[in-house]
């Protein structure tokens, strides 16, 4: 039986961020295992596969997420990609802060709960995450900061600005980790929009900024390798068994952490044993909708990137006892206006609500024990209400705008492409899963990283706040 | 005995016409219809013949329709082409004018019309199929190509 200092579950973000922390604080590691479920398939190796090149035989094998779950729901879809470097792979690179008033919602608005931990405890941790991925940002943020973002702003559209100059800090150039100037290995974003694989290797990934971490000699990485159950003893963990070319192997540590995404790290606990009543409930993601403004004789150009600009005018407020919070987001695609002459005079915006994990979403044991079964439902009314008035707080928001039409898609996309919130942190065990340092509330030696503990979602891309919350774990083992 | 006669004859032959027509536009190909309208909305641009037809033989080469449409956007444009009316149209109508500018953007990004600023002055040549792994960095609308 191998013996390890620390055990990590996954390479995306929560885990590499959790153990870049945790090599600098402890320098007395000697051995730390690392069980990777896929491969590393390069980007290089990528770009070749997407422009019809052949590519290497070893990266034939790459194994995307579909077959890796069952749900039997086609309505809802979850995206990510299983293999080194997670879903950094296929992100965006949007990197909004949270709200403080995100940690509150039940203090503040008497929906979801509280978080365990405060934005005041984060922000130093928020600074660290903003660091290390080369963020670039405004200085005015509706959100507090204590430093300025690494890189320039985004450059803002003809349209950005005249939003900017009527609301201020509530529309700002989107804070994002697709460089604005070159930085590392990284090329500045020329906003070919296309960022679930970006041409010019611009946005952050776990390959192309962080993945020397994994070549440090303490560390030990098995691919093709996946987790199935943690092994418990008494109110501890004595360390992980997992599956690599049809054998089970079980490996033993004083930590184990768990930074699979929302799906396995609950079918990960589920496997093991955990009784907690919310392991794996509360199965959520935001739900977003497509809207264009058409105008008068106002052209939509010189915006950067793919995502110009986020808007915060509907975001926070008393409308959220009821309704969702919705995030605004300004698409800087190649999108026109089917008319001669009005090519450009056209604005696309994404219209993102927040939901409140719901018990009965859920992710389940099934037949095979590898692959977990998803039963999610539904989103909550919450986020119903708040669709039902979008059309009229979009004509209020842009009615300065010479706006001539407002087309709504109507419906939600499948996916926001975040999971979240199936072992949900908690001040106590009958609440949730784990704690303010993301520690098991049972299990004192396990960590569970990620999305996976939000206790509620916001309108926002989790992963800042997902890679902060590693970093701040991991500081807080050493304290 | 013989109107009763007529009326079904009638009923058979406006639902054979109603099938046929339905059929022909479900199996109706994707790149005649992407023709036909891309024909349509740009005809006021005064583009030269040759420049839609390489636009044409690139997009079947490469098979680009299939990575740039979904099946069913693939429907909705065919059914709301076909039977929209100023009377009456099919449901998911904004998604059809998103689809119809995508698929009219796609032909004038690969010219040279969104580079030279939307000019009715310059002359529209070809430049390639546009495609953001062929070509990147190429957003026409970006700050890269409007510097503020």
């Amino acid at each position: 039986m191998e013996k390890f200092d620390l055990i990590v579950v996954g390479t995306g973000f929560a885990s590499t961020f959790f153990l870049k922390k945790y090599l600098e604080k402890n320098t007395a590691a000697k051995r730390i295992l690392v069980l990777e479920r896929g491969i590393l398939y390069p980007h290089a190796e990528r770009l070749k596969a997407v422009r019809g090149e052949e590519i290497a035989e070893a990266f034939k094998g790459y194994s995307s997420a579909d077959k890796t779950f069952k749900s039997d729901n086609t309505d809802k879809t979850w995206v990510f990609d299983p293999n080194f470097g997670g879903s950094s792979n296929c992100w965006t690179g949007c990197t909004p802060r949270f709200l403080p008033n995100d940690f509150r919602m039940r203090s503040l608005y008497n929906v979801g709960m509280d978080w365990p931990v405060s934005y005041e405890e984060l922000e130093a941790y928020y600074t660290e995450a903003e660091d290390i991925m080369q963020i670039g940002g405004p200085d005015v943020t509706p959100f507090p900061r204590s430093k300025k973002y690494p890189l320039p702003p985004q450059h803002l559209s003809t349209v950005d600005k005249l939003i900017q100059e009527r609301y201020k800090e509530l529309y700002i150039s989107q804070p994002t980790a697709r460089a604005t100037i070159a930085t590392g290995k990284r090329n500045a974003c020329c906003s070919s929009a296309v960022c679930q694989l970006c041409p010019v290797d611009s946005k952050f990934t776990i390959e192309n900024s962080l993945s020397d971490i994994y070549g440090d000699g303490r560390i030990q990485i098995q691919y093709n390798a996946v987790a199935m159950a943690v092994v418990t003893e008494n109110d501890k963990v004595k360390g992980v068994v997992y599956r690599k070319d049809g054998k089970e192997t079980e490996a033993h540590a004083d930590i184990v952490a768990l930074g699979a995404n929302a799906i396995f790290n609950a079918h990960i606990l589920l496997s093991s044993g955990d009784d907690s009543y919310y392991t794996g409930r509360g199965l959520s993601d935001q739900k977003g909708t497509f809207g264009y403004l058409y105008y008068k004789n106002l052209d939509d150009v010189g915006g950067s990137s793919i995502i110009s600009a986020n808007g915060y005018m509907l975001y926070d407020g008393e409308h959220r006892k009821d309704r969702a919070g919705c995030f605004i987001e300004h698409f800087n695609d190649t999108t026109i206006r089917n008319e001669v002459g009005k090519w450009r005079h056209i604005s696309k915006f994404k219209f993102i609500f927040e939901d409140i994990p719901g018990d009965e979403n859920r992710v389940m044991l099934g037949e095979d024990p590898l692959v977990p079964v998803l039963d999610y439902k539904t989103h909550s009314s919450y986020v119903d209400k708040a669709m039902a008035g979008l059309r009229e707080n979009i004509e209020k928001t842009f009615s300065f705008l010479p706006v001539e039409k407002l087309e709504l898609d109507g419906y939600f996309q499948k996916s926001e492409f975040h999971i979240c919130s199936t072992t949900r942190m908690s001040s106590d065990a009958e609440q949730g899963v784990v704690d303010k340092h993301l520690l098991h509330h049972k299990y004192r030696n396990l960590f569970v990283l990620g999305s996976s503990v939000f206790p509620t979602i916001t309108p926002v891309n989790p992963t800042l706040t997902l890679s902060a919350l590693s970093l701040m774990a991991a500081d807080k083992i050493f304290s | 005995m013989r109107r009763r006669k007529f009326f079904k004859l009638s009923f058979l032959s406006l639902g054979a016409v109603a099938a046929g027509g339905g059929a022909y536009v479900f199996f109706e190909k994707f790149e005649e219809l992407a023709k036909k309208i891309i024909l349509a909305d740009t005809a006021g641009l005064g583009i030269d013949r040759d420049v839609y037809d390489q636009f044409f033989i690139d997009i079947k080469k490469k098979r680009k329709w299939d990575s740039i449409f979904f099946s069913h956007h693939k429907q909705i444009l065919k059914w709301h082409y076909y039977i929209n009316n100023p009377l009456f149209t099919l449901p998911y109508k904004t998604s059809y004018e998103v689809n119809r500018s995508k698929l009219v953007g796609t032909f004038l990004l690969s010219t040279n019309f969104f580079y030279e600023k939307m000019n009715p002055q310059v002359k529209i040549k070809y430049i390639g199929l546009h495609d953001p792994y062929e070509r990147s960095c190429a957003n026409p609308f970006s700050n890269i190509y409007y510097q503020s």
